[in-house]
């Protein structure tokens, strides 16, 4: 009998504990995310947000997190959209990237998503959410296969650079004086897509990469990878590497193995899990190559903002800031429109969005058309050049054009 | 000569994980697939008592072997012993250490983040000149000590009543169990070593890449091929294993590139699993039917 009881009570206690955790699984019950405008004349939107929540990858979840946390208020304020965020879980995964958002499309039925911030989790998914019709925000990946134009209309946006628009600007620079180049890429979707388009850059241009050499995740050391450059006679080398953990790896053997390039470039990846694991004597001749302005105007005030709204160092400062613009650029669509479940005229006014803002006083002017939907442009004059100082402070050295014979 | 070099060095590191997995082989007929995230465990304790200024450096890289000692006594009690328990062909410790693996890498992560996280302790910065090549001070330190710890260990299983009770255990455990051993506590002191040996490998590296959850996790692949190349059954086997793997995959590496380097080690796995599938120092377990 004291058995039985005791089983009723656990099975009770399971039973509240599944209902409980039933309770804090979606959104649905109670949601408040009609997508047309209430009372209030507040539009709330119901927003599909998928990303690693979990896992060693959840930095990549944490800055969009950390925007609709720190902005959320403001675009209520400025454009009278609240944002009904329903996250799911892709743990950095293809096939969770997949079901995450299937699920937020067919079961959740979001008005817009956000995510997967990597590239080649987004690829996976490109061909689901295009067919679902439903505008795609993605504030994180580089990667250009992910939009296909071919395809109008196209419901994807892109608010970070492309690895296109970032090999033509660093093309220029790498061969500059017909320097002997080579990269080395991690060997993911972010590192493959760099080394595509540095080498599409490079065909186009009649040049030729002389060392492609990959790097795994948490490799123990590059000492081969950089002795093959130094015996190739490599004098500029890219890292397209996707953690700043790795990119120490190699800097580190740079080091180690006596290599002097004349010009290191990466990409705005060093800025995160490179500084503790690295060495100023590492990273003084680094150079990194951006559009934005890390150091002053509105993409400072975004990762200030973010320090002082939620406490914590903006965790990607590149894409915190391309998030910050991408919710500005649906905001003002929906307001446009008025209707969040109208679709095809929110992502036309997308589309046709005359005004980007980011922070308080930097715009971008129409930055779309219906074969670009990418914010930025691979003008090297409106990208900037940054160095190092001793802690890891970045330097603007100068435009990319200024700089392109070297800074 | 570079790649030789270089390649010995990193086997140390390998051979020093493979040793873990050696010792519980040897003494508990199981291995523990959450070795990675006991590497993660003693980097992270260590940097938990790095503001304890009055610790000595020694001091601190004790604290991560003896916390990764103590859960790994603890994980073997809980968690594979009790999946051990219907002979020999139990292996259902194979799905709880992996279970572990998840579990531990996920409380890692939330406790700590997923970011790495700066380890300054037994941190040695620059290089050595090893026979004309640049060998990373750290580095070379993990594969010293890797070389000291698997002779010592085999001083203590060769030469001690307890490394003859531990081959006692691991030949038939239940014979000992009559002589007034406890197998259990056995195994728990074979993991509580392995496990801190871990840990001990995790404070050293994380010196050199940054504490993260995941630092231990591609040192895995690696380890347990090198402990099976040189053997499960014998300490000697990590030192080999490690100097074989490391020379073979860094001599790739250079010769055709980094992807050739991990695949050409693999390769040799499998090449000693075809030609002595209990490793080149192993031996050969015959059962009398």
């Amino acid at each position: 009998m004291k058995l039985q009881n005791l089983w009723s009570a656990k099975g009770i206690a399971i039973g509240a504990a599944a209902l409980l955790a039933l309770s804090g699984c979606g959104s649905d019950g109670g949601s408040e995310a009609t997508g047309t405008a209430d009372a209030d004349g507040i539009i709330t939107v119901k927003l599909g947000v998928v990303g690693p929540m979990t896992g060693p990858a959840s930095l990549y979840y944490e800055y969009m997190d950390q925007d609709l946390e720190a902005f959320a208020d403001d675009f209520e304020e400025q454009y009278g959209v609240r944002f009904d965020v329903v996250a799911e879980d892709d743990q950095a995964s293809p096939e969770e990237t997949a079901r995450a958002v299937s699920k937020l499309i067919n079961e959740e039925g979001v008005q817009a998503i956000l995510g997967p911030p990597l590239s080649g989790n987004s690829l996976q998914v490109a061909d689901t959410v295009q067919r679902s019709a439903i505008p795609w925000l993605l504030a994180g990946p580089n990667a250009d296969e992910i939009i296909n134009y071919d395809v109008q209309p196209n419901w994807a946006f892109q608010t970070n650079f492309t690895n296109q628009q970032i090999m033509s600007i660093l093309g220029e620079r790498l061969w500059a004086n017909d320097a002997k180049v080579g990269i080395v890429y991690s060997a993911d979707g972010f590192g493959q897509s760099n080394l595509d388009q540095l080498t599409a850059w490079a065909d186009a241009n009649g040049k030729e990469l002389s060392v492609e050499e990959t790097i795994q995740p948490g490799a123990a050391d590059a000492n081969a990878t950089i002795k093959r450059m130094k015996d190739a006679g490599v004098e500029s080398v890219f890292m397209g590497i996707t953690q700043g953990s790795d990119t120490a790896t190699v800097t580190r053997a740079i080091e180690q193995g006596g290599f002097d390039p004349a010009t290191i470039m990466t990409t705005g990846t060093i800025l995160t899990n490179y500084k503790d694991v690295a060495e100023p004597s590492q990273w003084e001749k680094i150079q990194i190559v951006d559009p934005r302005n890390f150091l002053e105007g509105g993409d400072k005030w975004v990762l200030d903002q973010v320090q002082e709204e939620t406490g914590e160092a903006p965790a990607i400062p590149t894409n915190n800031i391309s998030t910050y613009a991408m919710l500005d650029i649906y905001a003002q669509a929906v307001q446009t429109v008025g209707d969040a479940n109208d679709k095809e005229a929110v992502r036309q006014a997308m589309e046709d969005i005359e005004t980007v803002h980011i922070g308080p006083d930097l715009t971008i002017e129409s930055p779309f058309s219906s074969d670009d939907h990418k914010l930025y442009t691979d003008d090297p004059a409106t990208w900037f050049t940054y160095g190092f100082d001793d802690n890891f402070d970045l330097v603007n050295l100068g435009t990319a054009a200024d700089c392109v014979e070297g800074c | 000569m570079e790649p030789v070099i270089l390649g010995l060095v990193l086997g140390g590191l390998y051979a020093l994980l493979a040793q873990s997995f050696v010792l519980t082989f040897i003494t508990t007929k199981t291995l523990n697939f959450a070795v990675g995230e006991f590497v993660a465990l003693g980097a992270f304790a260590t940097i938990a008592v790095s503001s304890w200024s009055w610790l000595p450096s020694f001091g601190r890289v004790a604290v991560g072997f003896l916390a990764a000692s103590v859960v790994g006594a603890l994980a073997y009690r809980f968690i594979v012993l009790p999946f051990t328990t219907q002979g020999e062909h139990d292996t259902r410790w194979l799905l709880s250490t992996v279970a572990l693996s998840f579990v531990m890498l996920n409380l890692i992560t939330n406790v700590e983040g997923p970011s790495p996280q700066r380890s300054d302790t037994a941190r040695i910065s620059g290089s050595v000149d090893v026979l004309g090549v640049g060998v990373s001070k750290q580095q070379l330190l993990l594969a010293v000590l890797a070389v000291v710890i698997s002779l010592i260990l085999i001083v203590v299983s060769q030469r001690t009543s307890i490394g003859l009770v531990m081959r006692a255990v691991s030949q038939d455990p239940e014979t000992t169990s009559l002589m007034g051993i406890s197998p259990r506590l056995v195994g728990m002191g074979a993991y509580a070593v392995a496990m801190g040996l871990a840990g001990l490998a995790g404070v050293l590296y994380a010196a050199t890449v940054g504490a993260s959850p995941v630092m231990g996790a591609p040192l895995l692949v690696a380890s347990i091929a090198v402990a099976v190349i040189g053997g499960l059954g014998s300490l000697w086997g990590p030192l080999l294993g490690g100097a074989l793997y490391g020379v073979l995959s860094e001599v790739a590496s250079f010769q055709y590139g980094a992807i050739w380097g991990e695949t050409a080690g693999l390769l040799l796995v499998i090449a000693v699993l075809v030609w002595k599938p209990e490793g080149l120092l192993g031996r050969r377990m015959e059962v009398k039917l």
